[in-house]
């Protein structure tokens, strides 16, 4: 692994986490231990996300790339869509299970986008390191954010379940992540002829909610606010 | 009467609240998390199961690879296959080059090697290598080749740019056996580009994308395509001198006479081809019919003098000087036709 290597596979993910440093953490300090754990957590969740979608090409005929159309949007489903974002939520869920302190909605959010940006820099060195200087610089402004975006998704669902223990928020983040991700891959593959200007819309408005998302989190917990406020 | 407790009641210290182990944490206090993971888990397991038992695996690239009976390669089990997808690629590294002597003398970088490409991808080209030989040779249909080279289960990067290799040299045979050569020749224009994505793509792409422009009615786009497969090219061969042709002939339909004029000058060196004319006029007077411009009617008069078909030639540079050409090239006109013997106008 060279360093311009590396650099090209992590530029877009070190940006995004700068932004995201940037605008928060002012009452509280970022949780430092959190996010080296989602760091640690995002890189080995990529082994079985990765093995598994190389199960679906090897061993069965439900491949992200087989010109039968059904065939494909399966194996980008299952692989892709269920495999990955499962294993990045879990990584990110089992990261904020092992922290001693809370660290609120905002740090919760940013372990699960830190899962998905790590996710998406260890994909760029394991499967696209090949695709050079230009592959990876596309990857960096496309699949690296979409990644990202995914990330808010299940940080939001995991700031709604956080606070009441409730399982439900989680499905429903993980069906939108799975949907979203499956829509990207499946337009990125099959729709080669609109792919550019459909990918374009989808990411312009991915990360627009994203930005949108993150303004709109708090650092501290409502519950926890409401609570501080009663006499 | 109540008796005094043994004990004094002193006030007993508030019970410190202990701190909860990792392991109460994990599992009690975030009971949710695996509510929401154990039967997410099970539902992609069960789904991986069902794909392999409904949906069978496809002969893999090393089944294609004993199929080309290159040496047999051992069936590998199914974990050490999967965790070969897991091994990082290394990015292509560029091209050795070395320097060699261009026309006019001076020393130019040419590479010296292929870029290095990955077992799969050798292999994969090797299959589609055989299917074009054997379409080639009538053994089998175009659908067929198509239909074999679409089902070579292997993702990779690379995969795109093989196909589309592929399929512009599928197109290349179509093109020469004159099977409706408009839509041949945007099929090859739309697959070379895709091939020139690749950042491997080598001068054998930039030729098919610089030649499918050409032939579409894009000469201006195919200038640079084809300069560089020109200045590219490892060799003086055949191949080298199509390019030159070509690149000659997309001068020519630009109205770009000193470079046409110049390129004319060097023809029989760089096309060791240019004595069979049959080969490549059929493509030079099509590229007449598209441009309509004279320059290319003098570059064929040119190469029917080449050839000592003089009444052909002196017919061509007529023509060209009836529909106007620039001075510079009106004037080799006339000096190449007074070679013919003709009369000049």
């Amino acid at each position: 692994m060279t360093l311009p290597t590396l650099v090209l596979c992590c530029w877009s993910s070190l940006l995004i986490f700068a932004w995201m440093l940037r605008g928060k953490f002012y009452w509280r300090p970022a949780p430092l231990d959190l996010i080296v754990l989602c760091i640690a957590a995002g890189a080995l969740c990529t082994v079985p996300a990765l093995l598994c979608n190389a199960f679906l090409a090897r061993e069965t005929e439900l491949w992200a790339f087989s010109p039968n159309r059904l065939h494909s949007l399966l194996g980008i489903l299952i692989g892709p869509g269920m495999g990955e974002e499962l294993c990045k939520m879990a990584a990110g869920l089992i990261a904020l299970t092992l922290v001693r302190r809370d660290p609120g909605p905002a740090g919760r959010m940013l372990g699960m986008v830190v899962v998905g940006l790590t996710f998406a820099t260890v994909e760029n060195q394991i499967g696209y390191s090949e695709l050079g200087v230009e592959g990876l610089t596309r990857r960096g402004i496309t699949a690296v954010p979409v990644h990202g975006a995914m990330g808010f998704i299940h940080g939001l669902g995991v700031n709604r379940a956080w606070p009441e223990h409730r399982a439900l928020p989680l499905f429903a983040a993980y069906i939108a992540s799975v949907v979203f991700h499956t829509a990207w891959d499946t337009i990125s593959i099959q729709m080669p002829a609109y792919s550019t200007a459909a990918l374009a819309a989808l990411l312009a408005a991915a990360a627009g909610w994203s930005v949108i998302v993150w303004r709109s989190t708090p650092e501290v917990d409502q519950l926890l606010l409401e609570a501080g406020s009663r006499p | 009467m109540r008796s005094a407790p043994r004990h004094p009641t002193t006030p007993r210290p508030a019970a410190r609240k202990r701190t909860p182990s990792l392991l109460h944490r994990c599992l009690v206090e975030h009971l949710h998390v695996w509510r929401f993971l154990i039967p997410t888990a099970s539902l992609l397991a069960l789904c991986l199961v069902l794909a392999h038992r409904q949906a069978p695996r496809r002969p893999t690239l090393a089944d294609l690879i004993q199929a080309l009976s290159s040496p047999p390669t051992p069936e590998l089990p199914w974990w050490k296959r999967l965790f070969t997808d897991l091994r990082p690629r290394r990015p292509p590294q560029p091209a050795r080059r070395r320097d060699v002597a261009s026309d006019s003398g001076e020393l130019r970088a040419v590479p010296d090697s292929v870029p290095p490409m990955t077992p799969e991808q050798i292999a994969f080209r090797q299959f589609t290598l055989a299917q074009l030989i054997m379409a080639q040779r009538f053994d089998r249909t175009e659908r067929e080749a198509l239909s074999a080279v679409s089902t070579v289960p292997f993702n990779g990067p690379f995969r795109h740019y093989e196909q589309n290799r592929f399929l512009t040299e599928m197109l290349w045979l179509r093109y020469l056996d004159r099977i409706d050569r408009e839509a041949t020749a945007r099929g090859i224009r739309k697959h070379a580009l895709a091939a020139l994505d690749y950042p491997a793509a080598n001068f054998e792409d930039r030729l098919n994308a610089g030649v499918g422009l050409l032939l579409t009615g894009d000469a201006e786009r195919a200038i640079p395509q084809l300069q560089a497969a020109v200045d590219q090219w490892p060799a003086m061969d055949r191949m080298r001198g199509n390019a030159y042709l070509a690149l000659m002939a997309a001068h020519a339909a630009r109205d770009h006479h000193r470079q046409t004029l110049f390129m004319l000058a060097g023809f029989q060196r760089n096309f060791p081809d240019w004595l069979n004319v049959e080969n490549y006029l059929p493509d030079l007077i099509d590229l007449e019919a598209t441009y309509d411009n004279p320059l290319l009617a003098l570059v064929h008069g040119r190469i029917l003098q080449l050839v000592h078909d003089f009444q052909g030639a002196s017919e061509k540079y007529r023509d060209a000087l009836d529909r106007g050409l620039p001075p510079s090239a009106a004037s080799m006109a006339r000096h190449w036709l007074s070679e013919t013997g003709e009369v000049q106008p």
